[in-house]
């Protein structure tokens, strides 16, 4: 029997920091740099933009199912209050436009890792089983 | 794989201990009277600063998931099930003769402990129904 425990937490955060920064970020060397700044391959990056729409999609999903829209409020505030915290102290300087767009990337990609995390850490702390109810067509 | 029909053995003592550790930790880090508490951190120390107010926003996601998943599990019932074993534990102890009802003072640690092991009692619940009866709770998708 495997329980969920931290590395499995930190396998979801780095896939979803992956995804997330994959998909967009404000340096260099993602998705949208690449459809935006290269051109040719036009099939590899629709096969790419369509896997990571997928992958969007699950994530944003799971994340809705196990978290409810009050958890990811109550996350979020949580992260952004964190990066207040951070910026306060002066560790992280949001005056430049592309480390504000950075944090707001991290801080989805927290929300997308709680997401994937919560229904393992409910079973675990709690017992309760989350379930997708595939016979009633949820909006979720 | 996780398989329906494994039933392995629970150890409740060890299963409601942390839990209950747990409870009591959040209940008495939000709240007590001794004077060392996120309250008295935050109501003493004059300006709010953001790092208090992190901590007061984690604690109160904390506070929210454990009291949901506790209530969702034992419900109306359970608390008030709870409520009344506590309350004729007491009653008990005076007709043992233990102590005398005068001396029964219903402080805060008092009812901050009725809390803990309310929300104690309730993440535990599902493990133990699940042992002795084989049902699982389950959360539907939500609308």
């Amino acid at each position: 029997m495997h329980e969920f425990g931290p590395v499995d937490l930190l396998a979801r955060l780095l896939s979803g920091l992956a995804l997330v920064l994959g998909t967009y970020n404000p340096y260099a060397m993602s998705y949208f740099h690449w459809i935006t700044e290269h051109s040719g391959n036009v099939s590899a990056k629709i096969l790419v933009g369509v896997l990571l729409l997928i992958l969007h999609v699950v994530a944003i999903l799971s994340s809705m199912r196990s978290l409810g829209l009050i958890g990811i409020g109550l996350l979020t505030a949580t992260f952004a209050s964190g990066a207040w915290v951070l910026i306060e102290n002066g560790l992280l300087h949001v005056e430049d436009p592309r480390v504000f767009t950075f944090t707001l990337l991290v801080i989805l990609a927290c929300v997308y890792a709680s997401g994937l995390s919560w229904s393992h850490l409910r079973n675990r702390l709690s017992g309760q089983v989350d379930s997708t109810d595939v016979t009633f067509n949820s909006p979720v | 794989m996780a398989r329906l029909d494994i039933n392995p053995p629970v150890d409740f003592v060890r299963l409601f201990a942390r839990r209950g550790l747990m409870a009591t930790t959040l209940v008495f880090a939000t709240y007590n009277p001794s004077g060392y508490s996120y309250f008295h951190w935050v109501t003493q120390g004059g300006d709010l600063t953001t790092f208090q107010f992190f901590v007061g926003v984690g604690l109160l996601t904390c506070l929210v998931a454990f009291g949901r998943m506790a209530f969702l599990t034992i419900g109306y019932f359970g608390v008030t099930a709870l409520s009344l074993l506590v309350i004729m534990s007491l009653i008990a102890g005076v007709g043992l003769g233990f102590f005398a009802f005068d001396d029964v003072h219903i402080t805060t640690y008092f009812v901050l402990f009725w809390i803990a092991l309310v929300i104690g009692v309730g993440t535990s619940w599902s493990f133990v129904q699940k042992r002795i009866s084989g049902e699982r709770d389950v959360l539907r998708t939500p609308p």
